[in-house]
């Protein structure tokens, strides 16, 4: 009985809210045609950059063969004959052992930094922070220069004391070293988070009928931090298999391709993009399974351990293994920050890659080189007007996509939800394929132009911009707006003067943040850019490629103090922006 | 100023499958001060967001000066209504100064610049905040935040002032003073006025009319001591003020008074004022027909001597506190428990009392 007057009843209220939702569109296109035009302009947009690539890649994907019939038989032929099965199992054999590596790194750490009285917490904290704003192919020009075969400084070091690496650099083993080091701390960081709004009451509780520390730790701690746990596995696992510059500096010499750089190369010798859709497939089934598990598995065993008691916890002692832990905790941290960082700073000083550091081989001549290149110039300046200008629209596309959802009853906002929210989770490899199969077509056929990077940065960071901008709108009050309409003002007048000052703080860090991302971007850009509209990444990675060391590091130096500073006004901005609000 | 009147004629507005609100027919006269009442949920901020524009009814119209603003085809967009309107949560903008909030409405108007300082000051000294218009929200307390609301409102000289809520996020002494000034404003300025509150307080001291509304309905429309003293329903008897509710059944009538059977221990006699019954039109006031009564707590007169015995009662006192000025009682008479108050001087501690409910505290309901 209960079920049979449900389904009318649903669907009668799901058809009034739509037909409500389409009279206030009516009504907007007839009252307020600037704030219609504006919004709707916005969701088509949105659309056209978001949902058409992602559509088409998916659809083209299946269709490897042109007309050829939709047969697993031909999928799979096409894929042996792409040598696309090496490069999956070499994605997948990489994302496993690093998100396993990554695990082992990351869950002493975060215990002993949101647990312990282990000493030195924030610096450990802040350093693994900072180990992420270190893009993957600026860290890997490091590692090449300590651990290259022939003239790599640890290398050297150990074959003087008669030692050996239990690895090559250039091997899938070495890029699962470096891929480890470089993204354990997404793991570190969702698990601290976690563990710090944990209710102490439960460990205590283990404590209190006699369980140790260890046994605590294995059969209470563990298992309420698994959702945490595995979202950060998620992560990891998702973020090693879209990477794409240390693969390539790796992959190069190691002769082994995954996922990414094959596609890189179906790109470039020559362009074969119905290919490299395929290529992507793998990628985005990935990513879709990974956003299922997250929704479906986590949000139904989702744990409640916040009881707003978080301050009172207290930390567990550990005697005098807090030191071993500090000791461990300072190592992981010195291997995947200040080595490589120090390692860069020094190489680009240095007058020759693999001559012995010394005062006569330093020299700041790269510094002179960057600093004479057009080449470099030209890059500079196009990485410039392009963060600029994707920064800028990211900003205002979402400004007007968040208002669209929260302030409209206009039908489709959960679809432009979505579409704002899932090139976040795409790898930017898989979406530039997308949007290659677009706009390398009339009427867009914007290939080999400044434009195609400036949409692939769009619509990879535009996920950012609305998060920022959703988090300052729902703490808005709708009454700020409603009060100046009241007082006469239009829809358009409101936002000038009301709400994109109130929103400006969170407006303002996404910016930056958005701003500094895309001034060192690497993957869409190396696979758009054509003579004439390299970034600052691309650049760094010629060098590389081209074997001339000293200048790549100098230009990521660069870089990477671009990427502080950045980083830095970004955290005032929102401090400050919590304040006002 | 001039001021205009407000019409709502069969005014609905559902969200999904809630109505909010019912069929609502309201008219506020030019320079009437109209307060809609009731509990959360009850449909009054709905109404009042439908009158600004910021909701589109699914049936019925608005008309503001006897123009159509709304209707379920077509509404007029807020910043064309000419209103003024004040919030619960004062949404004074923390980004402008006292002064530039003010200042707003008059600019969107496209007034000179020294018509606009020039007003911003005159409307500061209206709501007594003299000489503070440099400074920026957060430096205000919520009582001056809420004045800057007032300020801001009336400076562009609305035809219509809405008020929601306005006082509920002050503490219980400046909601106090802060009623009796809005009320003297309105005096004043002679403003027409539509102003939402759940304090029955509230109501009758800023009230011309007052309209007790329930589910999305319009239980009763009139000025504040009819409504307290003449409810026409059992939800505005208990919901403005204190009230005993009694069912009976009518047995005799004559001169004026009504005999009534209730669960009390003898018939109580009710006086019709003026002769009249309230009971809608069409149907009489009869014998033998049910009714419900209220009677409210101050007026029943406990102990002390006896009356001609004509609605006198007896019954044992079930529970008795002190308030200060008063007892406050309970008295089970019959199968009737009958709340009462009796003096501080003026209570028996005997566990048996009498009472007398006067023919003129009892007032039979319409509905």
């Amino acid at each position: 009985m209960a079920d049979d007057s449900l389904a009318p009843s649903l669907v009668g209220r799901l058809v009034r809210r739509a037909a409500s939702g389409v009279s206030e569109l009516r009504h907007t296109l007839r009252n307020e045609p600037i704030k219609f035009a504006i919004l709707i302009g916005a969701a088509i947009l949105l659309a056209t950059l978001v949902g058409w690539p992602l559509g088409t890649l998916f659809w083209k994907g299946f269709q490897v063969k042109g007309d050829g019939p939709l047969t697993l038989d031909n999928y799979i032929s096409v894929f042996q004959e792409g040598g696309l099965i090496d490069a999956l199992e070499n994605s997948l054999y990489i994302s496993t052992w690093t998100t396993l590596f990554s695990l082992i790194l990351a869950v002493p750490m975060a215990w002993a930094v949101a647990r312990t009285d282990m000493p030195f917490k924030t610096l450990i904290t802040a350093a693994s922070a900072a180990t992420f704003v270190v893009p993957s192919f600026i860290v890997v020009i490091s590692w090449i220069f300590l651990l290259g075969p022939n003239e790599g400084g640890i290398t050297l070091f150990l074959e003087s004391i008669g030692l050996k690496l239990p690895f090559r650099i250039f091997s899938r083993e070495g890029l699962i070293f470096v891929l480890t080091f470089h993204l354990y701390p997404l793991i570190f960081h969702t698990l601290t988070s976690a563990m710090a709004n944990m209710d102490a009451s439960y460990e205590e509780a283990a404590g209190a009928v006699g369980a140790g520390k260890l046994r605590t730790l294995w059969s209470i701690t563990l298992p309420l931090m698994l959702p945490a746990l595995v979202s950060g596995v998620i992560l990891v696992f998702l973020d090693s298999l879209a990477l794409f510059g240390a693969p390539r500096a790796i992959g190069l010499s190691g002769r082994f391709h995954v996922l990414t750089t094959k596609i890189y190369v179906l790109f470039k010798h020559p362009p074969r993009f119905e290919l490299a859709a395929a290529a992507a497939l793998p990628l985005m089934a990935f990513t879709v399974v990974a956003l299922w598990l997250q929704k479906n598995i986590l949000g139904r065993k989702r744990f409640t351990t916040v009881s707003g008691r978080a301050g009172a916890v207290r930390p567990i002692e550990l005697g005098r293994w807090k030191w071993a832990m500090l000791a461990f905790c300072l190592a992981v941290v010195f291997v995947s920050l200040a080595l490589p960082v120090s390692t860069l700073v020094v190489s680009s000083f240095l007058s020759s890659w693999g001559e012995p550091i010394s005062w006569e081989n330093l020299t700041v001549e790269s510094y002179a080189i960057i600093a004479d290149s057009p080449d470099v110039y030209s890059a500079v300046s196009n990485g410039l007007r392009l963060s600029f200008s994707a920064a800028t629209v990211c900003v205002l596309l979402a400004v007007a996509i968040v208002w669209l959802v929260e302030r409209t009853e206009i039908p489709g906002r959960g679809l432009l939800s979505f579409l704002a929210m899932v090139p976040f989770a795409f790898p930017s490899v898989a979406l530039a394929v997308g949007l290659i199969l677009i706009f390398i077509h009339p009427p867009f056929d914007i290939y080999g132009t400044l434009w195609i990077i400036f949409v692939g940065y769009v619509v990879k960071r535009i996920a950012f911009a609305y998060i920022f901008a959703r988090n300052a709108l729902k703490q808005l009050a709708p009454e700020m707006e409603e009060a100046a309409r009241v007082l006469g003002a239009g829809w358009l007048r409101t936002m000038g003067e009301i709400t994109l000052p109130l929103l400006k703080g969170g407006l303002a860090a996404a910016w930056v943040l958005i701003f500094s991302i895309s001034l060192r971007e690497l993957t869409m850009s190396i696979l758009f850019y054509l003579p004439g509209t390299e970034t600052m990444a691309v650049i760094v990675f010629n060098y590389f490629e081209d074997g001339t060391f000293e200048v790549a590091s100098a230009i990521s130096v660069v870089i990477l103090l671009i990427s502080f500073v950045s980083v830095y006004l970004v955290k005032s901005i929102i401090g400050k922006g919590v304040q006002e609000i | 100023m001039t001021q205009a009147k407000l019409e709502l004629r069969g005014l609905s507005k559902n969200f999904d499958d809630v109505t909010a609100v019912d069929a609502v027919n309201l008219t506020v006269e030019t320079g009437e001060s109209v307060v809609l009442l009731g509990p959360s949920g009850c449909g009054k901020t709905t109404t009042l967001r439908l009158v600004a524009g910021f909701v589109r009814p699914n049936g019925g119209e608005i008309f503001i000066d006897g123009e159509q603003v709304a209707s379920a085809m077509e509404t007029l967009p807020t910043e064309k209504r000419g209103i003024g309107m004040v919030f619960q949560n004062y949404a004074v903008w923390p980004h402008k100064t006292v002064d530039a909030n003010i200042a707003f409405g008059l600019r969107i108007k496209g007034l000179p610049r020294r018509d606009v300082t020039a007003l911003t000051a005159k409307a500061l000294s209206l709501v007594k905040m003299d000489g503070l218009g440099g400074r920026y929200p957060s430096e205000l307390s919520g009582g001056q935040q809420q004045r800057v609301a007032l300020a801001r409102a009336l400076v562009v000289e609305p035809t219509l002032l809405l008020l929601d809520e306005p006082l509920s996020n002050l503490d219980a002494s400046l909601r106090e003073e802060m009623r009796f000034e809005i009320r003297d404003l309105q005096r004043r300025l002679n403003l027409t006025m539509l102003y939402v509150t759940h304090d029955q307080q509230e109501a009758m001291v800023v009230a011309d009319r007052v309209v007790v509304m329930n589910s999305g309905r319009m239980d009763q429309a009139a000025p504040p001591e009819d409504i307290y003293r003449r409810p026409r329903t059992r939800f505005v008897a208990s919901f403005v003020g204190q009230a005993n509710l009694i069912e009976g059944r009518v047995e005799k009538m004559s001169d004026g008074r009504a005999t009534i059977r209730t669960g009390m221990d003898r018939t109580g006699v009710v006086a019709l004022p003026g002769g009249a019954t309230p009971l809608p039109e069409g149907a009489a006031l009869e014998v033998g027909r049910e009714v419900g009564l209220i009677v409210r707590p101050e007026d029943v007169t406990v102990g002390g001597p006896g009356g001609d015995g004509v609605n006198e009662f007896s019954g044992s006192v079930l529970r008795r506190v002190f308030l200060g000025t008063s007892y406050d009682m309970t008295v089970k008479i019959g199968d009737v428990e009958l709340r009462c108050q009796a003096p501080k001087n003026a209570s028996p501690a005997d566990n048996t009392v009498n009472v007398h409910i006067p023919a003129e505290a009892w007032w039979i309901l319409e509905e």
